[in-house]
């Protein structure tokens, strides 16, 4: 059943030595960096990238080339990073890319990076990678060597040295504007915007801060076209994506499908269905972040920004949690607070309070402590962090908590008159 | 920020505003209050706490009033939009669910801004029913600042002005989400002079003051404006008072003198002033024996006895010293006194402002200097608001400072570069300079000079190469610096009083005002590191100025006087301190009154010298070593006692104000001075002494001093009067000032350099608590080279030993000093260094002894 699905992004994955530059040469790699370089002006490159509607795969599914024009004329140096934190739960995505296909992901920054008229550019990898981290650096050891990195690339006068910094474990680090502090050395807090990074970004200078996904998917466009791009997917959503899948299913994994797929092709033919045939409770689409949608709902959208977005939840990242009836949503939302609490970076009011008040409640319930006025108490915090606080972080810590009493608060409910758990029987 | 106004609507308000101004500036001026916690006005805007959330109309959410900047005709809403409201009382309710609410024993209860605004904005009851997050409550963060973790509401004002003003990166935030917590580097407590400030500008109680801790609550306090006696500047501060003791200090803004800060000294320093030490009677020498005595008692006495003297040897037998620590009150009438009631000139102080020397024009002014040039002046301990506005101009418009001084003072620390010199080499290193900006700036710099042709001929022996060996200046750094110079759009020289010690006034000032003539909008100022050195010097307390520097040989400013005075002026010429040591000596003066200084512990020879005089009268606020040489001790009011005014270092009035009343029976200078005249002067002219008040006085002195016209206390008000700056004759020549050749002496290598410190053992600190468990154990520093010579290794125990006596000190070899110098810091050792400085007071030579 695999055979459905679309091999474009994830071709080499499964080829033998896919990390290997010759590998990478031997299926027609660093073509389109040739093409680039050759054929085109930075300004076509970001033309082509805008016209196939390629929108950020981060997460805010920001339309990537209109992000590139926001580089202010005229100022330089400009700098690119590619965002390889991955630090949301549920996401693996990137990674399979950066193990398994590290040059794809160095294609991607360089053809951007030429784009955007950068000679420097950094790739944020999340301090855990560590697989991710030899594979990427040796990567750029070996396209340094064959000319695509460094100076005068490929003869065209074209100069980019690409560095890695690994992140040192903080998930808010994966935030654009505190990736850049932490870049900068200093304590990953996000920023103010505006100014925005495309406007000053690190050390203050015009900077691109793209998903390694994002910037993967570049080489593909500018080798077969905007038009070729848009062949798949929605008008809104063009493109392809990848979803990596955890939870309750037959089998978990990254998969390759089109935008607008349906969601029950991803979870049932692609995934093989609920894991043991047990019947699934709910599905979180996008990522730790975006919220909780009961399992029959979430099955009849398709995975598109808009689609999932009518649905009440957020195509995010792409990484969808599938969580069956035997599962706890108490307990997981009691799970997932604590991670925003701990992942709270602590510089807004009511992020750092919410997270860690949120947390104490839940475990209350969790633990048989919870009082009939908690759920709207709870409610209530979330509506007091959300869009209040500092950097986004703060509305994906309610994500979690907001949806899962809106669709299962009998759940709750049971928890605090029972004092135990519903599906524990 | 431009010139152009915008009209905003805040809550149906129209606004008007300047364009770029922020929501909450602009709902500041309209009188509509948005509570922030971050937010400070002085600091950079980060938007972190959230508290400031308004709405704005066609904006998504909600805005941080703090960071949102204004557009004309937009419309804000911040009491009338319940989203907001709402917002903002969650968020209080946030902050209080792990607040420690320990109130009833904070010291900010009673002026917390958060006690505030949870009373206004927050939320009457909390809903929050778990444990409270437990962090460090008792936590020290120096000797002067403990931190209640608990209370921190982290909002990090305290890291963004050590950070955005005083440059001193020594707090941080520690931790993430929940456990964020600020402190200090591991193993490195708050050193920073300007950490007091975070005290004030902490939201809650976070950061409180060790001194003050647990002595009052704020609202028992008594607050008194006053001004900081303790250095030049004279910032603007505020005086706490409970039960007759001053609790604490704290900053009141002026935007002419301190903004809104003032360093650690003044605000921490204030336990001398009910010291238990403090003299609180007066005090006579009976056989031998200084004993209490009633103030009918010692003015009679003192009455008495000048007027044997007068009988017996004459007006010019008898001398007095004012001080530039007292009051233009106390210094007035104090020359008055001598002049008028005893008829003669023999009148000066200690540490007079050299001739030649005009006051700095501004203190905000620094801002705008592109190049600042510090001459043997480090404001950092000299005047340390002054650094303050130094680094303003630094960090924020990428100023240049460039420092002459012996050793390495902190200022070095933005990349100087740094030309150190040997004391008595002032004049070689300028001409040097001199001699380097018209190499490297050819045509501009010398077409300034109207003689620049007949003048090179005498440069010819300045250059660098020529000046390192005169006075150790590197030629390297004398060109570096001339390219500064070169380039600068409006240059400032800063020049301390030792700059003129080594080469004499004359020579000092000649030789800058060379350098000074071929630069672009140069000016110079002097840094007076004293509160009231301008005002002793304008009140006339100096043998040759009567009071607004009035020559005393001018005899028709003598006769204006006389008849002003009601007596006739004396012409004869008074002898200033220089010339007071040997007629002490030599046994002509037989009486002296001492108000507010203590030479006998600055030298030696003053202490001989003293010891001669067969009727001293010492007037203070301790039993000081010269007060020990004296027949009659008077205890006077300290600055928190009187009222009167003190002249800052930009020639700038400021009113002190009395907080308490003064110990026992110690009295204000100007009652005192004024009792004794009314003893002396026979009583047709007792009502020329009739003065009821140091107000009074101030009249008086506003009729003598051209300048001062008009003037009064109402006027001075609480921001104090600024005088028009002087005018400086532009220059247009270059004056031909040769350079000394370097001193030496075989016996003596080496020449002593002394500097103050921040915080020492002097009369008024040593009586400061924990302030001084901050003064390090008394050392000297030596230069590698000098390391050499003597055998002499870093931490070695030494006598340092001149003409004078010798005294033991710890060594510190580093090459932050120029080579064939040492340095010594004053009033830190026990007995002073005085002890090997001889009168009067130039250069003093010394070598080194390891100790056995
Ligand atoms: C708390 C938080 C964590 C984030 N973590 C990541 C991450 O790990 N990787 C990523 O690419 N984007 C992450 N983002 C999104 C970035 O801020 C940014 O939008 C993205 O890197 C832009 O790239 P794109 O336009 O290619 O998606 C995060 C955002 C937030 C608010
Ligand atoms: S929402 Fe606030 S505390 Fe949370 S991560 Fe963002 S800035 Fe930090
Ligand atoms: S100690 Fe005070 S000023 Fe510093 S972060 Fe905490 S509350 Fe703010
Ligand atoms: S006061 Fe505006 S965000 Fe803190």
């Amino acid at each position: 059943m695999t055979g459905m699905q679309t091999k474009v992004l994830l071709r080499n994955i499964g080829v033998p030595n896919s990390h290997e530059i010759e590998t990478y040469l031997s299926r027609g790699g660093y073509q389109a960096l040739q093409k680039a370089l050759r054929e085109h002006q930075p300004a076509e490159v970001v033309r082509i990238v805008a016209d196939s509607g390629l929108r950020g795969r981060g997460g805010a599914g920001f339309p990537t080339g209109r992000k590139w024009m926001f580089l202010p004329k005229g100022v330089y140096p400009r700098y690119l990073i590619c965002n390889a934190d991955e630090g949301e739960p549920g996401t693996f995505k990137d990674r399979v890319l950066m193990e398994h296909d590290p040059h794809g992901v160095i294609e991607g920054i360089a053809i951007a990076s030429y784009a955007c008229e950068v000679h420097q550019a950094f790739i944020y990898l999340r301090g855990e990678y560590e697989l991710s981290y030899h594979r990427l650096r040796d990567a750029i050891v070996q396209a340094s060597e064959r000319g695509f990195l460094g100076k005068n690339i490929l003869g065209t006068g074209y100069d980019l040295d690409v560095h890695i910094v690994r992140g040192a474990g903080s998930y808010v680090c994966g935030e654009e504007t505190a990736l850049l502090s932490s870049l900068e050395g200093k304590r990953g807090h996000p920023k103010l915007k505006p100014p925005f990074p495309a406007t000053e970004g690190l050390y203050r200078k015009p900077t691109i801060v793209n998903n390694v996904e994002t910037l993967f998917n570049v080489p593909f466009i500018v080798e077969h076209g905007a038009e070729w791009y848009r062949q798949w997917g929605t008008e809104r959503s063009p493109g392809l994506k990848l979803f990596c899948v955890s939870g309750h299913v037959e089998r978990p994994g990254t998969y390759e499908l089109p935008m607008g797929t349906p969601m029950r092709t991803l979870i049932d033919d692609l995934c093989g269905g609920p894991r043991d045939g047990i019947p699934l409770k709910a599905i979180i689409p996008g990522g730790s972040s975006t919220p909780m949608m009961p399992a029959e709902v979430a099955l009849q959208t398709n995975l598109d920004y808009e689609s999932i977005f009518e649905a009440g939840s957020l195509l995010g990242a792409g990484a969808v949690i599938v969580i069956n009836e035997k599962t706890c949503i108490v307990r997981t939302t009691h799970r997932l607070a604590g991670f925003y609490r701990h992942e709270s970076c602590g510089k807004c009011i009511p992020c750092r309070e919410g997270t860690d008040w949120m947390y104490k409640i839940l475990h209350r319930i969790e633990h048989g402590q919870g009082r009939t006025e908690d759920l709207d108490l709870l409610l209530d915090i979330c509506d007091n962090i959300a869009e209040k606080s500092f950097c986004p972080l703060g509305d994906a810590a309610v994500g979690p908590v907001r949806s899962s009493l809106t669709h299962f608060r009998e759940e709750y409910e049971f928890h605090v008159s029972e004092k135990r758990c519903l599906v524990d029987g | 920020m431009s010139d152009q106004t915008v009209c905003v609507i805040i809550d149906g308000q129209e606004v008007r505003c300047p364009a770029g101004c922020t929501v909450y500036e602009a709902a500041t001026t309209a009188g509509i209050h948005i509570p922030t916690f971050c937010h400070h006005p002085k600091l950079v805007p980060v938007g972190a706490c959230r508290q400031c959330l308004v709405e704005v109309e066609g904006m998504r959410g909600l805005q941080t009033a703090c960071t949102t900047p204004v557009r004309d005709n937009m419309v804000v809403k911040v009491h009338t939009s319940p989203a907001a409201v709402k917002a903002r009382k969650a968020n209080i309710e946030f902050l209080l669910t792990n607040h420690p609410l320990d109130c009833p024993v904070c010291d900010k209860g009673g002026e917390c801004p958060l006690q505030n605004q949870a009373m206004q904005d927050g939320p009457g009851q909390s809903r929050y029913v778990e444990e409270k997050r437990h962090k460090n409550k008792r936590y020290p963060l120096s000797e002067l600042i403990v931190l209640d973790q608990e209370r921190c509401v982290l909002c990090w004002r305290c890291i963004r002005f050590l950070d955005e003003w005083a440059d001193d990166h020594e707090l941080d935030l520690f931790g993430r989400g929940a456990d964020t917590r600020i402190d200090t580097f591991p193993g490195r407590p708050l050193r920073s002079k300007w950490q007091g400030n975070t005290i004030d500008i902490c939201p809650v109680g976070a950061l409180t003051s060790r001194i003050f801790r647990f002595e009052a609550r704020v609202w028992e306090l008594t607050n008194t404006a006053s001004v900081c006696p303790l250095c030049g500047v004279g910032c603007n501060i505020v005086l706490g008072v409970k039960n007759q003791k001053v609790r604490r200090i704290t900053p009141r803004e002026n935007m002419e003198v301190n903004d809104t800060w003032i360093c650690d000294k003044g605000r921490f320093a204030h336990g001398f002033v009910d010291h238990p030490d403090r003299l609180k009677t007066p005090l006579i020498r009976r056989n031998g024996k200084l004993e209490p005595a009633t103030w009918e008692e010692a003015l009679d006495l003192i009455a008495a006895r000048l007027n044997a003297i007068l009988q017996e040897d004459g007006p010019q037998a008898m001398a007095a010293l004012g001080s530039n620590q007292v009051t233009n009150e106390a210094n007035y009438l104090l020359q008055r006194f001598m002049r008028v009631v005893l008829g003669t000139n023999n009148v000066d102080h200690i540490g007079r402002i050299p001739t030649g020397a005009t006051p700095l024009t501004s203190l905000p002014g620094l801002e705008h200097r592109d190049v600042i040039v510090l001459l043997g002046c480090d404001p950092s301990t000299e005047a340390p608001l002054v650094e303050l506005w130094i680094k303003k101009a630094v960090l924020r418009h990428g100023a240049r400072v460039l420092v002459a001084n012996p050793h390495q003072i902190e200022l070095c620390r933005y990349g100087g570069p740094w030309l150190g010199y040997r004391p008595g080499g002032e004049v070689a290193l300028l001409n040097g300079l001199v001699r380097a900006v018209l190499d490297v700036g050819a045509k501009d710099q010398a077409a300034r000079a109207a003689n620049i042709e007949e003048s090179r001929s005498w440069l010819k022996a300045y250059t660098p190469e020529r000046v390192e060996p005169l006075c150790g200046t590197p030629a390297a750094a004398l060109r570096q610096a001339a390219e500064v110079l070169v380039q600068a759009r409006r240059p400032l020289f800063l020049v301390g009083p030792a700059w003129t010690k080594g080469s004499g006034e004359q020579r000092a000032f000649d030789a800058l005002a060379n350098l000074t003539l071929l630069l672009n909008d140069a000016e110079t100022g002097f840094v007076a590191g004293d509160a009231n050195a301008w005002g002793a010097l304008q009140m006339g307390v100096a043998p040759h100025w009567y009071p607004g520097q009035q020559p005393c040989q001018d005899p028709e400013i003598r006769n204006r006087l006389s008849s002003f005075w009601g007596t006739k002026l004396s012409p004869v010429p008074g002898l200033d301190w220089d010339g007071m040591l040997p007629a002490c000596a030599q046994g002509k003066l037989k009486g002296m009154w001492i108000i507010g200084s203590d030479p006998a512990h600055r030298s030696q020879t003053a202490g001989e010298a003293l010891k001669r005089i067969p009727f001293l009268v010492v007037q203070d606020l301790f039993m000081t070593e010269t007060a020990t040489l004296a027949q009659v001790v008077l205890p006077t009011a300290s600055f928190a006692e009187t009222e009167g005014t003190l002249t800052n270092l930009t020639g700038r009035l400021q009113m002190i104000r009395p907080a308490k009343r003064p110990p026992g029976q110690a009295r204000p200078d100007w009652w005192i001075i004024t009792e004794l005249a009314r003893r002396m002067v026979e009583s047709k002219r007792q009502k020329s002494w009739d003065f009821a008040s140091a107000a009074s006085v101030f009249q008086e002195i506003a009729k003598v001093i051209p300048g001062y016209r008009g003037l009064s206390y109402t006027t001075l008000g609480e921001a104090g009067w600024q005088p028009a700056p002087a005018q400086v004759k532009a220059r247009r020549h270059l004056v031909r000032v040769e350079a000394d050749p370097p001193s030496a002496d075989p016996n003596y290598p080496l020449e002593l350099v002394t500097g103050r410190l921040l915080y020492d053992r002097g009369t008024l600190l040593r009586r400061a608590s924990r302030i001084q468990n901050l003064v390090p154990s008394p050392y000297v520093i030596i230069h590698p080279d000098t390391a050499n010579q003597f055998g002499i290794a870093h931490g070695d125990p030494v006598w340092l030993i001149s003409s004078q006596g010798q005294l033991p000190f710890t060594v510190l070899v580093s090459d932050e000093i120029v080579a064939g110098t040492v340095f010594v810091p004053w009033n830190v050792s026990d007995p002073p260094v005085g002890m090997l400085v001889s009168e009067p007071e130039g250069l003093t030579r010394v070598r080194l002894a390891k100790q056995e």
